[in-house]
């Protein structure tokens, strides 16, 4: 009481101006803060690095959806269904094939899941270089998930020339695709 | 009808004067004197006792007045004081705290200032400021308090004096007075100039030849008689009154004379103790004595009470004019207002003469950080424009612009990065809690979740190094073959045995072995040709090993062959294919 006693006009001035200079001070040293942090954004290391990041990974983004589009083996489908799709593929026109898928931990942590692909036992096996090499590079082409990790490649069976001999041109194969991923 | 009692309290002497009806025409209902004789118990005690028999054999009815007290000048403090305010209240504040370097002889928290103001205007003051010990206050009243007398407030003589002289209308607003009050310890001058107290003096001439009190010393005044060698006891009483009379009349001579006033002073006024060696009036007032006249100012009673008691004699009317002029104040005479009894005078005034300063200091302080936050904030609000910018060029970058009709990078985006991304370009408002930059960063954000789910949807989000591929090896290797075109002549690759991957060890990396059956024909140039072929390959960087086989001739000559020739191959030594030489089915 004493206090709002002593107050005049002029001691009111005094509070009144210290108390809304020390808030106006508050929100100045905020403004200050938030200012400085704006400029700091706006440096050359800041949204102009982060709008470069950002495009470059959208392009990444772009080429991924590419991808996603083209890809023929999926995660979730089965490894064999996509060997044979290829082999029947129109560029490739192998025709059926004999898969056999084995499971093999070569690297630790890691499990690669090897189809092995033969020309059906007892059935056609003779191919022309075109159809082998285009179904070899489209097991790879068609998902990256797919390595072909093992290749031979013999004369046809029954057609094995000798060394001073040219051959019929017709082949036959036995190649192996691999499945990497991680351990479960 | 108000009743006044004013009392006046020497050092042996004590006057009362009861007055009532009003400060412009009092009436004197009683008066009464006591006088102590020198010697003997405390002078106060003496007082006291004598006061409180007189005033009961006198019979005055006083408990309805308003008791007033005047005291010993002797005992105050006169110092001027000019401040920069004129506001009562305010002068209060800060007095003791003006006045404390003036009076080093004093404790200030051991003394009451009052103070009568001189001059004043809206910005200024100036003031006489009285300062009185508690003690020698305290003492005064308790003696008038012993006597059945409690003052409701008390004064010093000299403005009892003032009061008085005015009220007797003795103080001509053109000219200046002199009033002087003869006291049996303390002579008290007062010059009134213009109406107004100019200043006071109280001189320490001993009348009584009784032990004193040390006298309060003058400011800036070292040849005041106040500091003068007091006489010595002995000297007889005749003797000490022409002594005392001749110190008189040279102060007042010096007074007269002194300079620096407004007006010159007119007329002398005294009151007080009869003294004859200084001057003697007769019943109409005329003066007689050797000082009489004193620089062709006549000396004059002070005789305030000429209407209120005409009845008494000068004398005795004189005698009484410092508890008439402290009555007169208790009937509301304010030509000074005197108020000793205050115990709240606060010890400040540092802050009241920062006040100004301070209110236009903080006034100041609150323009500069509004305009600084205006302006802080202008600033800002053009940076987050410039961070918008940003965010609207990524925009287009990503989705297009319809208004420039461009694609964009990111024509398949989903849902969620599209909308957010269109949300943030209109404005901060698309995400309100977020700042810009933050925005930014929730759309790569976005991206970047997108792209994880398209790695686990293709399989190629893992930290797995994937085997290395035979196909891309066995390619490399009959790209060589190919390349080296007509400098290998004609050949045949018979078989190929195999091209396989072998996963790392620790002490080999992943690599892919290729072993080939071929046919070199020719004579010479066979042999060169599996040996070019075999430098060729080695000068390969991607190939980590060539096993070189022992050739053998073909059947019949013309040419040879090799079974067996192994080639090592790590795949991620080669270089990537130029997108001219990708095929594609």
């Amino acid at each position: 009481m004493k206090l709002f006693r002593s107050l005049n006009s002029t001691r009111i001035i005094i509070i009144g101006s210290f108390i809304g200079a020390l808030t106006m001070g508050g929100l100045v040293y905020a403004q200050k803060q938030k200012l400085a942090e704006l400029d700091e954004r706006l440096r050359p290391s800041g949204a102009p690095q982060l709008v470069a990041e950002l495009q470059t990974r959208a392009l990444e983004l772009a080429n991924l959806q590419r991808l996603a589009d083209r890809e023929q083996f999926k995660q979730r489908d089965d490894a064999e269904y996509y060997m044979r799709s290829v082999a029947s593929h129109n560029y490739v026109n192998i025709g059926t094939v004999d898969t056999v898928r084995s499971d093999n931990e070569r690297r630790q942590g890691a499990i690669d899941t090897i189809i092995t692909i033969k020309p059906p036992r007892g059935g056609k096996n003779a191919y022309t270089r075109d159809q082998i090499s285009n179904f070899l590079y489209k097991l790879e082409a068609d998902s990256r998930r797919v390595r072909v990790t093992r290749i031979a490649i013999r004369p046809e069976s029954g057609q094995r020339a000798r060394p001073h001999e040219v051959g019929g041109d017709r082949w036959t194969f036995d190649i192996d695709a691999t499945i990497r991923q991680p351990k479960e | 009808m108000a009743r006044s009692c004013g009392i006046r309290l020497g050092q042996r002497h004590a006057s009362l004067v009861l007055l009532d009806g009003s400060a412009k025409r009092p009436k004197l209902r009683a008066h009464l004197e006591v006088e102590t004789p020198v010697g003997g118990e405390d002078p106060l005690d003496a007082l006291a006792d004598a006061l409180k028999s007189a005033v009961r054999s006198s019979k005055l009815k006083l408990a309805d007045a308003e008791i007033r007290l005047a005291i010993d000048s002797g005992l105050a403090a006169f110092r001027p004081l000019s401040l920069p305010f004129a506001d009562k209240a305010k002068i209060e504040e800060v007095l003791k705290f003006e006045i404390e370097s003036r009076l080093p002889q004093w404790d200030i928290e051991d003394v009451i200032c009052d103070f009568h103001v001189r001059r004043a205007t809206p910005v200024e003051s100036d003031l006489m400021v009285v300062a009185v010990r508690k003690a020698d206050l305290a003492a005064r009243i308790g003696v008038a308090t012993r006597a059945g007398l409690e003052p409701h407030d008390a004064e010093i003589e000299a403005s009892a004096l003032f009061e008085a002289a005015r009220h007797g209308a003795l103080l001509a607003t053109d000219a200046a007075q002199l009033l002087v009050h003869v006291g049996e310890r303390t002579t008290t001058l007062v010059v009134a100039e213009g109406g107004r107290l100019a200043s006071i003096r109280a001189l320490q001439l001993d009348l009584l030849g009784a032990p004193q009190d040390a006298p309060v010393p003058a400011e800036g005044e070292p040849d005041d008689l106040a500091t003068a060698a007091p006489l010595p006891a002995n000297v007889a009483a005749p003797e000490r009154r022409r002594i005392v009379a001749e110190r008189l009349a040279r102060e007042l001579l010096r007074t007269l004379s002194a300079g620096q006033r407004e007006f010159a002073i007119a007329a002398v006024y005294v009151c007080g103790t009869h003294l004859p060696e200084l001057v003697e009036f007769d019943a109409q007032g005329n003066a007689t004595g050797p000082h009489a006249v004193i620089a062709d100012v006549p000396l004059a009673p002070l005789d305030a009470l000429r209407e209120a008691a005409p009845e008494l004699a000068l004398a005795e009317r004189l005698r009484l004019v410092p508890a008439f002029g402290a009555a007169l104040h208790g009937l509301g005479a304010n030509g000074l207002t005197p108020h000793l009894r205050r115990e709240d005078l606060r010890y400040a005034g540092k802050f009241e003469r920062l006040e100004v300063p301070l209110g236009v200091l903080g006034l100041f302080l609150l323009t500069l950080t509004t305009a600084l936050y205006i302006v802080d904030y202008k600033v800002v609000q053009a940076r987050e424009l410039d961070l918008g910018a940003w965010i609207r060029s990524n925009d287009n970058y990503l989705l297009g612009s319809t208004t420039n009709d461009t694609r964009g990078r990111l024509p398949l985006a989903p849902d969620a990065i599209k909308n957010y991304s269109r949300a943030i370009a209109q404005g901060p408002d698309g995400d309100l809690e977020r700042t810009r930059f933050e925005q930014l960063e929730r759309l790569r954000g976005l991206i970047a979740s997108e792209i994880g789910r398209l790695e686990n949807e293709l399989g190629t989000r893992t930290e797995i190094e994937p085997p290395q591929s035979a196909l891309e090896a066995l390619t490399a290797a009959l790209d060589v073959i190919h390349g080296m075109g007509e400098q290998l002549g004609r050949f045949a690759i018979r078989e190929v045995v195999r091209a396989e991957y072998r996963p790392g060890t620790a002490g080999a990396p992943d690599s892919v072995s290729i072993v080939l059956n071929m046919t070199f024909w020719g004579d010479l140039e066979a042999t060169r040709a599996y040996n070019d072929l075999m430098n060729e390959l080695e000068r390969q960087p991607w190939v980590t090993a060539v096993a070189r086989r022992a050739t053998n001739t073909l059947e019949g000559g013309g040419g040879i062959y090799v079974d067996g020739l192994g080639i090592d191959i790590d795949t991620k030594k080669i270089p990537p294919p130029s997108r001219a030489s990708e095929g594609a089915l």
